[in-house]
């Protein structure tokens, strides 16, 4: 199967590939059962950034009132790449529970020297999703359900654009400019959770390969993303 | 051997190398500060990759996320100083009734800070007073308390105490839920668990929440203090062994007092305390 287009999808529901942000993605029976939803990226403004960091400090102290506006600010990012990598609404939901618990536990560890709470919060929910999905047992069961669920590949529509904010249009931008088989290789270890090893066996190509375009991607968006880490 | 680790720090920052790799390369990361600064670029990346896929959590979320967090300790960098507990139910009572023993007390006895004796009013609440303050000082301690999950809420509770227990949980996550929501937690220095206190001005309401709590014999309950210069009754309450909630009977006087306490009295609660103080903790001031 070409994994290029073995599109992310459960419940009988489409997922698309991340950087086609383009149309409305209908999560999780509740929100099917509503009208379309489009859900529109969460702005990574300097201004979100430095609110973000004061809002940290006060969580330091256990300010539990300014945690919920953290939850706020941050939330829809935390839920969408933990939802994606795990393609399962109750599962996102609790690994979604963990991160946050973790970082109120662990709000002395964030150092703003290091990166963006935004940053710092991804990084908890990815590697949490992560987990989650390569403990074997729920893999397995994932798998068998994909297998009956993976539906064609969906045709990003290039007129919904719009819908994505300035900073999901610019990461989608970057995304374009990689190669077909670097864009597939960062899907598959970022997006869905896979090692390098892994991905090497499913696309059948040696795992230095593998790591060379997860590499050479990765060193792209991030000369075309250069101010994201400003 | 380098060359390749250094390599790594993208693949690692996005989590895509096994177990083993990522300990391996976190040990030279540990000496790299190239590295570490690579893996810090790379984190960017990915966090802004999941821009990409951002997704609307029920709302539900939001609150079940609160009422944890209001119940979890922070963990402190460099760690926290011991926080020196009082002692307030080992000593025989007055009245020749041996102190109260609760829940496993530990081998260790809680180091003496403010032993409170006979509930004699005033020096009883400056006693406390003192003995909370050096819990507020500390701040949140442990707590076990599971948030309520979409699971229970479907169950249909059929035993009346368990639909009380249910509302009542329902009712401290709605709590939670206001915008101007406070919190104080203290500790049962017997039992090491924790108990919150949660009011909102806005909502009128107060709350108290522990976790361990033993369950009593019948003809005893727990009874809620507050404390402004003198003891109000706050409510009496039990508990089922693992979870007690208890709604406050006057929240304006809990918005307003100073502190507040739980001791055990008979069956039907008192006017004023009759036993030692097994909890104090310093209200939030508005």
């Amino acid at each position: 199967m070409s994994h290029a287009a073995a599109l992310p999808a459960f419940g009988g529901v489409r997922l698309f590939t991340p950087w086609t942000l383009t149309q409305p993605r209908r999560i999780g029976d509740a929100a099917v059962a509503e009208s379309d939803t489009r859900v529109v990226a969460m702005p990574a403004s300097p201004s979100t950034r430095y609110e973000l960091s004061a809002l940290m400090k006060q969580v330091c102290e256990g300010d539990q009132q300014a945690f919920a506006q953290v939850y706020d600010l941050t939330v829809r990012s935390v839920f969408g790449i933990v939802l994606h990598v795990l393609r399962d609404h109750a599962q996102a939901e609790e690994v979604t529970q963990e991160v946050y618990v973790e970082a109120w536990q662990q709000a002395a560890r964030f150092d703003a020297g290091q990166g963006a709470v935004s940053t710092w919060l991804n990084t908890i929910a990815h590697r949490r999703a992560v987990d989650r999905v390569r403990s074997s047992e729920r893999r397995t069961q994932r798998e068998q359900r994909h297998a009956e669920q993976i539906p064609r590949q969906p045709v990003p529509n290039p007129s919904d654009i719009a819908i994505a904010n300035d900073e999901a249009l610019r990461v989608r931008a970057a995304m374009e400019l990689l190669s077909e088989s670097q864009r597939t290789a960062v899907q598959m270890a970022y997006f869905e959770g896979k090692t390098q090893r892994e991905v090497a066996e499913l696309l059948q190509v040696p795992l230095g390969t593998v790591k060379t375009r997860i590499r050479d991607a990765m060193q792209r968006l991030r000369k075309h993303l250069g101010e994201v880490a400003s | 051997m380098t060359e390749d680790l250094h390599a790594l720090a993208y693949a690692y920052a996005i989590g895509t190398l096994t177990d083993a790799e990522a300990q391996e390369f976190e040990q030279h990361l540990a000496e790299c500060s190239s590295c570490t600064s690579g893996v810090f670029e790379a984190r960017e990346v990915a966090a802004a990759l999941s821009s990409l896929v951002p997704a609307e959590p029920p709302a539900r979320l939001r609150a079940t996320v609160l009422a944890e967090i209001a119940q979890t300790p922070q963990q402190a960098l460099p760690s926290m100083p011991t926080a020196p507990s009082f002692t307030v139910v080992k000593q025989s009572s007055p009245d020749g009734r041996p102190g109260r023993h609760l829940g496993s007390v530990a081998e260790e006895q809680p180091r003496e800070v403010a032993p409170v004796t006979r509930l004699r009013q005033r020096r009883w609440t400056a006693t406390l007073l003192a003995a909370a303050s050096v819990l507020a000082a500390v701040g949140f301690g442990g707590w076990a308390y599971e948030a309520s999950r979409e699971d229970d809420t479907n169950q249909v509770a059929t035993d009346p105490a368990q639909q009380l227990a249910q509302e009542q949980r329902d009712e401290l996550t709605d709590l939670l839920a206001a915008d101007d929501v406070r919190t104080v937690s203290g500790r049962f220095p017997q039992t090491d668990n924790t108990g919150t206190v949660v009011v909102s001005e806005k909502r009128q309401q107060a709350m108290f929440v522990a976790s361990g709590l033993p369950a009593l014999p019948d003809d005893e309950v727990y009874e809620a203090w507050t404390i402004d210069g003198d003891a109000t009754p706050a409510g009496t309450f039990t508990s089922d062994g693992t979870r007690a909630i208890t709604t406050l009977s006057d929240p304006q006087q809990a918005l307003s007092a100073d502190a507040f306490a739980i001791t055990i009295e008979p069956a039907g609660g008192s006017e004023q305390p009759t036993s030692d103080a097994i909890f104090t903790v310093v209200l939030p001031q508005r």
